[in-house]
């Protein structure tokens, strides 16, 4: 029997329809399994920079910027004998034969793309198996298939490792996962929210709705992991998850195609009111003196959610008239100080957006500044404020920016997020979270 | 409303030659630089220097091309409650000893309970532990902690001349073990704290026994926060080992060092996260209520929870917006501008005057209300548009706090502290702050600077939200609070609004009633009693630091 | 819900008014000067007139775009499709009864304009769009009656000047005297761009609004003028947004009807 009683309409990101009448839990990372694989792909998946590790070993150039250890040198020649090291790997992690074990060799051995086994993942309880076993398994392999000798182990562990465990993350190494290590997290159950806007962009081939979509599900499962997605506070996530992430309804599509052609923020905000009012979330109390009709609602999580989508509809009409990303936190503040002062309602995420907004012109503005909008993430201490509702339109706005700004998304997110787009569940979420919805809509 | 209070037209008059009144006045003419004193003597300093370094210097001709500053009137500032009238140069943390020292005296504190090591002593060691013996341990430690040795045959040492500043006090709630220790190590609740004060002090402290230690301010200058408790631990087992006659190597002492690192020690501050990353110790760890607690005004005019108020948010100015976010975070020059105006031109004294007025017409004295939205909006709606009146009424004032920034921080601190002296709840104080913040930003159409309100727009919402990471008591928040770790000229007032609920309601302390009494000592070198007037001395070039290195470098 | 119009701004008051009709873009600006369009791009100083438009990237075009349905859906701009660089023009406007205080040009722009990026503080505004997209906004922003030569100013840094009290002749405070009084033609004259480099011919932009005229077009309140405390309908809206959204931070599922 389902908590709430919230039915929507599935759409991909054409905006064509899917499934109707599908029950919000349906979306819910606590029972939708696509949710639940993406997730646990997120902490399974991890990119093997092999070329990299044969530079390194190459020039001694290990451990960070310009750390160039004189004397030592190791010629492999990794990239080529890129089948039998994912061979060997595989062996190594794989737990049981036919566990979920892939190590994937990519661009002609230049990079893998390895998938820990969940076993290997279960039987420790921190997302960081994924990164370590795979480190720990690539030097085992080149040590072992390249008969490393013991004089030069320490540099095959610097090529991989980078310069942990002197630092807290693999500094210059070249194993990379999604998730940063626990010591990065700004509190408890920031994990996936740490994970900069550049590489969902190029893991979603730069869809923004795909992007926004996959941003969504990360953030709104950290909701759950951060314990803020529970009792009077769940069905708010849920139904910012599906309405802004997820676009059921069509609300995003719908809007942003209304404003598509000469639209403009202030229009965006307009399209969202009339549907608020059209689908009867908002209604008009008592006209003021000067004429002005101030709204209430019977739903505020709704009306929450219809903001949500509403503001992700104004990044794609803003940042996707001048494709360009660096309008996001414009779109923060103002698509809400606009949408307050017609109809007196709170803004999106009652005023969290609005100031995480402020926060990110700042520091993506001026000379305090933390970067463009691709290095955002919901873990900075800029960008943390609102619960799940601001990284989307940021990812969705990298994924529409032309290439405006020098450090692009490409430079940013390195390999990772362009080798973690092999992975489909993350690469196309919106389909597989409406599929899985649609298989599991009578159980939930 | 009620009346106007007019306290900073005196300031205005001096500042400038118009009438405050006046809305027009000439520019370009005051002949840039050299109308100030102190930038005319960084100039030739500037320049001398750059001959004996070799390497170009201060030089006003790099501003703007040749355009130097001083176009309008560089104003002075008169130090609020106070007849000293400084230049903005003085107030600059590296120019002014005072702020220094009021930064280290706190990084240098750590409290450290001494009931566990004395049951270590008698249960586990079968020592007698006596007054005579605790004034003894405390003794040798008074040798021990600037960097002496108490045990070792062959040992450096510091130099005395160096580390004056670095000794421990002791105290307890109880009288009669008061008593008995030696009076030069004591700080005497009953004799420095009024007696309301003393008597919820007592209470709370009971018999037990604190130490309250200074690590020298050398050691604050040269090492981290995170040094302190490692620091006097260090020299605490040291002291124990020596005074109770102790084998230094068996497991019992691994017990002392347990509760002098870990289990008995009350740092000032916690340690910050990854991308914030401090030890403790160190300002975006130190809670704005144990701030509130630091200063030590409460114990002159406990009478007056405004100007105790005034004097707490001065010292947070300095430690949260100047040092703190101005420098460890943002490694600019500029926050000294922001953060002035909430001690400066008896501005802010003027709003919050104006609010405990209110709150008293309206209802009936300080803490005598809970709080409600109909208390909230009257008066954080009327405190907040009494003060943007006066902006408006008086263009010198305007001119003064040029920057929105500055009007936004001292307008919604006289909301704040209005409502937390009503209510004697700082979170509803905290909640008037944001609601003035709002009005502030539709009156005028602009706020602060670029991410001046992040905190505000998230302000209303998170006041009473009660998630993971949202909606501790006020009196726990900090810099180090995810809504608050970025903005400056917001915490400095914040401890205001703490500091008031608990004065309205005539509270010992705020938060930590230990903090509270380690810092009633007159042996500081900063008075915590009257900061302001001290930040004042600070510019005048009156105070006296510690930690000076006259001794072991060449004379002048 | 075809009825609903958007409203756009409360209050009973002759600033509320004013807001409300300069955020609404179906209501056309009144131009009160001409600035010509390459006096316009020299103000600005991005490029000089008649000088072909710097790109950041190729054409869309010719470059070819991702995949995207929403790319395929949202027009770009013209300086978008172009590829044309991101520029500003940035403005400070005097507390004495400017024309638009710092929100109203981010609220209105945003109303107004489409794929702007405009930030805002207490004594600047930044507006920055693809170059030749930017020039067009920017010449209706400083012909219309949103721009008062005395009272609002093009500066893109050094621009303190909002609160300060104003000259001997009504003009807002610019350290860098990016323009003077021309009193032989009673007009302001822009002799440096915003940034502050000397221009090769002054630029004149027109003559200071009167006072009484400036009071009856600003959106600024003031107490000697129109004072908020006396807006009571726009004084409560936001007193009741602070308790909604307060509330809702408590639980918004008891934020019902209120």
């Amino acid at each position: 029997m389902a908590k709430y009683a919230d039915k929507v309409d599935l759409y991909d990101d054409r905006g064509r329809v899917f499934a109707s009448k599908v029950p919000i839990e349906a979306l819910s990372p606590l029972q939708n399994p696509a949710i639940q694989q993406i997730v646990s792909f997120v902490k399974q998946s991890v990119s093997v920079n092999l070329e990299g590790v044969q530079k390194a070993l190459d020039t001694g150039e290990v451990g960070g910027k310009w750390c160039i250890i004189r004397g030592r040198s190791l010629k492999l020649d990794l990239v080529k004998d890129a089948n039998s090291i994912a061979d060997s790997m595989k062996k190594a992690l794989q737990v049981s034969k036919d566990d979920d074990t892939e190590v994937k060799v990519l661009k002609g051995g230049k990079h893998l793309l390895v998938r820990v086994p969940a076993k290997r993942m279960n039987a420790g309880v921190e997302y960081t198996t994924g990164a370590t076993s795979t480190a720990a398994a690539l030097c085992c392999t080149i040590i072992d298939n390249c008969k490393v000798n013991i004089w030069d182990a320490d540099l095959v562990h610097a090529a991989v490792w980078g310069r942990y465990p002197e630092t807290m993350e693999m500094l210059g190494g070249n194993v990379s996962s999604l998730l940063s290590v626990p010591q990065q997290n700004e509190g408890m159950g920031y994990a996936l929210r740490n994970v900069p806007a550049a590489h969902i962009a190029l893991i979603t081939k730069k869809n923004a709705m795909n992007a926004a979509a996959l941003s969504s599900i990360m953030e709104q499962a950290a909701m759950f992991e951060m314990g803020d997605a529970i009792g009077p506070f769940e069905r708010l996530h849920l139904l910012g998850l599906a309405y802004q992430g997820l676009n059921v309804n069509n609300l995003v599509y719908d809007i942003t195609k209304e404003n598509a052609k000469t639209g403009t923020l202030g229009d965006v905000v307009a399209s969202t009111v009339k549907r608020a009012i059209a689908d009867g979330v908002i209604k008009p109390i008592e006209k003021t003196a000067s004429g002005f009709t101030p709204y209430t609602t019977d739903d505020l999580n709704k009306w929450n959610a219809y903001t949500a989508a509403g503001m992700l509809a104004g990044i794609m009409v803003t940042c996707g008239s001048c494709r360009s990303m660096q309008h996001t936190p414009s779109v923060f503040i103002y698509f809400n100080d606009l949408v307050e002062r017609e109809t007196g309602l709170p803004g999106c995420d009652f005023g969290r957006v609005a100031g995480t907004g402020v926060e990110m012109a700042f520091f993506s503005h001026s000379i305090y500044g933390g970067g463009n909008p691709a290095v955002f993430h919901g873990n900075h201490i800029v960008t943390r404020h609102s619960k799940g509702f601001t990284i989307p339109c940021v990812a969705a706005a990298v994924a529409l920016d032309a290439g405006t700004t020098i450090y692009t998304p490409e430079k940013i997110s390195g390999a990772v997020g362009e080798v973690l787009s092999e992975v489909p569940e993350l690469r196309e979420p919106l389909r597989f979270v409406n599929e899985a919805a649609v298989k599991i809509k009578g159980g939930v | 409303m009620t009346t106007e209070k007019g306290m900073f037209l005196e300031a205005l008059r001096k500042k400038f030659k118009e009438s405050p009144e006046d809305k027009y006045t000439k520019y370009y003419i005051y002949n840039g630089w050299k109308q100030s004193k102190r930038k005319t003597e960084f100039v030739a300093e500037g320049k001398k220097l750059a001959k004996e370094r070799g390497v170009p210097f201060y030089n006003p001709d790099m501003h703007l091309g040749g355009i130097p500053l001083g176009q309008r009137v560089l104003m002075p500032y008169r130090i609020s409650d106070s007849d000293i009238y400084v230049e903005g140069d003085d107030l600059h943390f590296i120019n002014n000893a005072a702020m220094q020292q009021m930064w280290h005296d706190i990084k240098r504190t750590v409290i450290v309970g001494l009931d566990s090591a004395h049951m270590v002593l008698q249960k586990r060691l079968g020592k007698e532990v006596t007054p005579e013996t605790v004034n003894h341990y405390i003794e040798v430690l008074e040798h021990a902690l600037p960097g002496a040795a108490v045990i070792q045959e062959h040992m450096v040492e510091t130099n005395p001349g160096l580390v004056s500043d670095s000794y421990l006090k002791v105290f307890t709630g109880d009288d009669e073990t008061a008593d008995e220790i030696d009076k030069r190590f004591l700080i005497d609740i009953n004799k420095e704290f009024p007696a309301d004060q003393a008597k919820q002090l007592k209470a709370a402290v009971g018999k037990k026994i604190y130490q309250v230690l200074r690590m020298p301010t050398l050691v604050a200058t040269t090492c981290d926060g995170g040094t302190m408790s490692r620091w006097s631990a260090m020299q605490i087992c040291m002291a124990m080992v020596n005074s109770y006659k102790l084998m230094a190597g068996e497991a019992a002492i691994g017990e002392f060092a347990f509760a002098a690192k870990h289990a008995e020690v009350i740092e000032m501050g916690t340690l910050m996260p990854w991308r914030r990353a401090r030890g403790p110790n160190e300002p975006g760890g130190i809670p704005l209520g144990y701030m509130a607690d630091i200063c030590q005004a409460s114990r002159v005019k406990p009478d007056d929870p405004v100007w105790v108020a005034l004097e707490a948010i001065s010292m947070a100015a300095v430690l949260y917006d100047q040092i703190y976010l101005g420098s460890y975070m943002s490694g600019g020059v500029g926050f000294t501008q922001y953060a002035t105006c909430t001690y400066t031109d008896d501005v802010l004294d003027d709003f919050c005057y104006y609010g405990a007025d209110l709150v008293k017409k309206k209802y009936g004295g300080f803490g005598k209300t809970k709080p409600s939205w109909d208390l909230i909006k009257e008066i954080g709606t009327d405190v907040s548009l009494y003060g943007l009146d006066q902006y408006e009424k008086y263009p010198a004032l305007m001119e003064t706090h040029f920057g929105g920034s500055q009007r936004a921080a001292v307008v919604a601190a006289g909301a704040g502290v209005a409502v937390s002296l009503a209510t004697g709840h700082s979170t509803a104080g905290i909640n008037a702050w944001y609601l003035s913040q709002l009005l502030h930003k539709e009156e005028l159409g602009r706020l602060g600077f670029y991410g001046y309100d992040q905190q505000d727009q998230c302000g209303s919402v998170n006041s009473f939200s009660y998630r993971s990471d949202e909606g501790l008591p006020f009196n726990l928040r900090g810099t180090n609070y995810p809504n608050y770790a970025l903005n400056v000229g917001h915490q400095s007032a914040y401890t205001g609004i703490v500091s008031a609920a608990h004065g309205g309601r005539n509270d010992a302390w705020t938060t930590n009633p230990l903090v509270k009494i380690a810092f009633a000592d007159k042996n500081l070198i900063f008075d915590f009693t009257h900061p302001r007037l001290c930040f004042g001395k600070g510019a005048l070039r009156e105070f006296m630091p510690a930690g000076e290195r006259t001794l072991i470098i060449p004379p002048k | 819900m075809a009825n609903y119009k958007p409203q756009f701004y409360p209050g009973k008051s002759k600033v509320s008014a004013n807001r409300k009709k300069y955020l609404d873009p179906s209501y056309k600006l009144e131009k009160l000067r001409t600035v010509s369009d390459d006096d316009v791009v020299k103000l600005m100083g991005h490029r000089v007139p008649g000088e072909a438009y710097k790109s950041t990237h190729p054409p869309l075009a010719e470059m070819g775009e991702p995949a995207c349905p929403i790319r395929e859906l949202v027009e770009p701009t013209p300086g978008a499709k172009a590829g044309d660089r991101i520029r500003y023009i940035q403005f400070t406007d005097s507390v004495y009864f400017a024309p638009v205080p710092p929100y109203m040009r981010a609220w209105m722009g945003h109303t107004r304009y489409r794929g702007v990026d405009i930030g805002v503080l207490s004594g600047r505004v930044p507006l920055e769009a693809r170059e030749r997209d930017l020039e067009k906004i920017a010449k209706e922003l400083v012909e219309t009656e949103i721009f008062d030569p005395a009272r609002s100013a093009m500066r893109g840094a050094t621009v303190h000047g909002h609160s300060l009290r104003l000259d001997e002749n009504g003009l807002m405070f610019d350290m860098l005297k990016r323009y003077i009084f021309d009193k032989k033609s009673g007009e302001v004259v822009y002799v440096k761009d915003q940034i502050g480099v000397p221009l090769d011919k002054p630029i004149a932009v027109g003559k200071p609004i009167k006072e009484d005229e400036l009071r009856k077009r600003t959106s600024e309140f003031r107490c000697d003028g129109d004072a908020f405390r006396d807006d009571k309908e726009l004084v409560s809206f936001i007193e009741r947004l602070h308790m909604l959204r307060t509330e809702a931070g408590f639980d918004p599922n008891k934020v019902k009807g209120m």
